[in-house]
């Protein structure tokens, strides 16, 4: 379907999902008569649901303003869990049948509490995922797992088999090997791809059957390879860092690349974060989904786990060289509280190791985009 | 229309006793390391009793926060925390604890000027992180074990969060029972940390002992706190704030039995001869949300000149060993979990919604005031859902603010007076229609 379009046409339809992102999903329902579940930012186990023959999505921030939610969040609450909250105020996920909450943020918390009194109706699930990394982390991770999979089992009358997680596992992972393989092409071509192209790839994937997400990722990936020589390389080279729980707003990316940056590596959870790493395909799947936990807070640390093991501000400092970065540029949700107890020494990793940064703590109504505008302009320039 | 007269907070006189046992508290730990004593920094619920048992200090990080703030050096650590990167938007206790203990690390600034009480904090030796219902608290201590470099040995207890999945409901339940088993597991293991840190085998007496003393100081404290479902009340919430460090920080410290039985029995006293909180109590009202400390003193009066008694409050009715029974001096890991599991922050929405009705009614509340803490959402997370729901199932009207902690910079005087005086005019006319 997709093998006769070129690069553009396959990312302009990847683009339009990403911008109605329920509505495949919503679509697949109807086909199927199966369940949609969606999973409540940041960490939640797709592969369990997908066993039981379910379609996870992973909710997402709309941009538009908040109203409806007002009378059910406070306004000082970060973007992504008001966002979320408005949408079921506003009933806008009344397809769900079920969600899955986790316990990584209390700010996600308390908005699944509040998500599950607007959707009385909607199997409310939740996923234990203890932070730390002490001797027993990973088995508590297994015991969390074991109870979300039970849940799973009475909500979709289904038992789930060590073999279906496994067949979830190996879907899931080849969608994610695949868009590390774009990754690693655009650290090389950076200009191959828009960083709003590439939030379109992982928000793609976040909404659709993943089946379907690796069929149009199979169609992309030739013909980017194709392309990758034509392309004209110039810019000051920018890493992307933060953005928890909510994708970074599409203007802002524009306004990096605007600014006369290239984008050729990020952090983001709508980035490297959300695929970096694969759940290994050889071992008992409960206790590989945890190992993957773990490791993949190694990979890319994740101030939410509190694992002292990583050391995310070092990471950045790695990564930046690794993708030949002049610049990083940090992007914070306002309120998210992990990423605030970290800047200080993300600051200093980046003042020892002599690397420009810029901090945008970016609201979710985005009172002044020409402020931000400005700073980024001035900060860009600083390279050239 | 309510009218505001200067009325005086008739507040409990017996608290000057708990103020003994705090400076003996605060003396004791600023000279450990001198006295060759082991100190722990935690953050979270009261679990002084499990270094007390192998004679370490211990410093509570909110406590520390709050007695920063209750002194009014609470600025000059903010500013520090501030203007290193930490954004005002973070938990005010952790950012005023972050910069006493950047104090203690990194010297004072010359452009700063900060009090004695912020400058005391020892170096920690070990950070121990047993927080509920809050994601703030691990990603604080943290934050704490970077800036003394990484090298400061931390043990984090996960409360899990007590969601209420499966029908489970307070005290009951699959996963209540769960969560208990799983939780005392984590203190066995925290017990063998505290042997590696303190370099002995761990006091299984002394410990037994003070979860005695922890038991009947919970149970001193819950029973004088009943005693104020009287009309009018004889102590306020405002009582039980300040009352709070024997059974937080404080707990089983040495004197805390005594102290909290003079409280109940100035309680009791007061009701015998009919002296109440508040002068010409005509109306009761439920706190929902954190103590703004600074407030405090301030809040209390303002509420006694509208003739309104604040006579109970999430915070301090439903935590800080708020089920004694539970607990087996002999056997206490049980116990301790058990309050710290079912404790005000770490319940699922349905089951705090469940115990707010349940205190609503055995203390004939008539009006909510929630205390929307700007830096505590852990707290303010539901404030939104309880107004409407108990306003629906029980018809309680509310009214709400924000403020905070320990920074009153959150804090519009004129706005929280406007609040507190339109919901009393709403009482007054649900009474006067009868």
């Amino acid at each position: 379907m997709y093998q006769n379009l070129a690069s553009d046409e396959i990312l302009n339809k990847l683009t339009q999902i990403a911008a109605d992102p329920y509505e495949r999903a919503k679509e697949w329902k109807m086909e199927t008569g199966s369940k949609l579940i969606g999973c409540y930012i940041m960490h939640f186990p797709e592969e369990l649901l997908h066993a039981a023959g379910a379609l996870p999505i992973v909710l997402q921030v709309k941009e538009e303003p908040i109203t409806t939610g007002h009378a059910y969040y406070p306004s000082y609450f970060c973007g992504p869990t008001r966002s979320i909250v408005d949408q079921a105020a506003k009933s806008e996920l009344d397809f769900l049948d079920g969600f899955v909450g986790g316990d990584y943020c209390i700010q996600a918390v308390g908005g699944s509490e509040v998500v599950g009194n607007l959707l009385p109706k909607v199997n409310n699930m939740f996923f234990r995922l203890p932070v730390g990394n002490q001797a027993w982390t990973q088995g508590d991770i297994v015991t969390g797992l074991t109870e979300l999979k039970r849940d799973i089992e009475r909500f979709a009358d289904k038992e789930i088999s060590d073999e279906d997680i496994l067949n979830s596992i190996r879907i899931y992972n080849k969608n994610r090997s695949l868009i590390r393989e774009i990754y690693e092409l655009k650290s090389v071509h950076p200009s191959l791809l828009s960083s709003s192209d590439m939030l379109s790839i992982i928000k793609s994937s976040m909404v659709i059957p993943k089946e379907e997400h690796n069929e149009i990722l199979e169609s992309l990936i030739p013909k980017l390879q194709a392309k990758k020589d034509s392309i004209k390389e110039e810019g000051v080279r920018v890493f992307l860092s933060g953005s928890f729980c909510g994708a970074p707003k599409n203007d802002i990316l524009e306004l990096v690349e605007q600014s006369g940056a290239v984008v050729v590596g990020d952090d983001l959870f709508h980035g490297y974060r959300y695929i970096s790493d694969n759940i290994a395909e050889d071992k008992e799947p409960l206790a590989a989904i945890a190992a993957h936990y773990i490791d993949k807070n190694t990979n890319v640390p994740c101030p939410t786990r509190c694992d002292p093991k990583t050391d995310w501000p070092q990471y950045l400092v790695d990564s930046m060289r690794k993708h030949k970065a002049d610049q990083l540029v940090i992007v914070m949700t306002q309120f998210c509280e992990p990423h605030m107890f970290f800047y200080p020494d993300i600051k200093d990793a980046m003042q020892e190791a002599g690397i420009p940064h810029l901090l945008l703590e970016i609201s979710h109504e985005l009172d002044s985009i020409e402020t931000i505008k400005t700073r980024l302009e001035a900060f860009v320039e600083m390279a050239v | 229309m309510a009218v505001q007269e200067a009325k005086r907070a008739n507040r409990l006189k017996s608290g000057k006793l708990v103020n003994k046992l705090v400076n003996e508290y605060w003396e004791d730990l600023i000279n450990a390391k001198k006295t060759g004593k082991k100190v722990v920094y935690t953050t979270g619920l009261p679990i002084g009793p499990f270094m007390a048992a192998q004679d370490m200090a211990w410093i509570h990080g909110e406590g520390y926060g709050a007695r920063v703030a209750a002194r009014h050096e609470e600025k000059e650590p903010q500013t520090f925390a501030e203007n290193r990167g930490f954004n005002r938007e973070l938990c005010s206790y952790a950012r005023t604890q972050m910069g006493c203990a950047m104090f203690a690390e990194l010297g004072v600034p010359d452009d700063l000027n900060p009090g004695p009480i912020a400058t005391e904090i020892p170096a920690p030796d070990a950070i121990v992180t047993c927080y509920p219902g809050c994601s703030t608290g691990p990603q604080w201590d943290w934050a704490i074990e970077r800036v003394f470099g990484k090298k400061i040995p931390w043990f984090n207890v996960v409360i899990p969060y007590h969601m209420g999945r499966n029908g489970s409901t307070y005290m009951k339940g699959e996963e209540f029972e769960e969560n208990v088993k799983y939780v005392v597991r984590q203190f066995e293991d925290l017990i063998k940390f505290l042997e590696v840190v303190s370099g002995k085998p761990y006091n299984w007496d002394k410990f037994q002992e003070l979860m005695g003393v922890t038991k009947t100081v919970g149970k001193l404290r819950m029973e004088a706190m009943d005693l104020c479902k009287a009309k009018p009340a004889p102590a306020s919430f405002f009582d039980w704030s300040i009352q709070i460090a024997p059974v937080n920080y404080l707990t089983a410290w040495p004197g805390t039995i005594e102290a909290m039985q003079a409280v109940k029995d100035e309680v009791q006293e007061r009701l015998d001869n009919g002296v109440s909180a508040v002068p010409n109590e005509k109306y009761r009202i439920f706190w929902e949300g954190i103590m703004n400390w600074n407030k405090l003193g301030w809040m209390a009066d303002k509420f006694a000149s509208y003739d309104a008694t604040v006579v109970a409050g999430r915070y301090t009715h439903m935590a800080f060993w708020h089920e004694p029974d539970t607990i087996d001096p002999e056997h206490p890991l049980r116990g301790i979990a058990i309050n710290h599991l079912e404790c005000q922050l770490n319940l699922g929405y349905p089951i705090t919604e469940e115990r707010m009705m349940t205190l609503s009614k055995d203390y004939s509340i008539d009006g909510i005031v929630f205390h929307g803490a700007r830096t505590c959402r852990s707290f303010s997370r539901s404030h939104f859902l309880l107004a409407e729901n108990l306003n629906k199932k029980m018809g309680i009207q509310s009214t709400s603010f924000e403020g905070d902690m320990v920074d009153d910079s959150f804090y519009k005087e004129e706005l929280v007076n406007t609040r507190i005086e339109a919901l009393i005019e709403s009482l007054e006319a649900q009474k006067s229609r009868g």
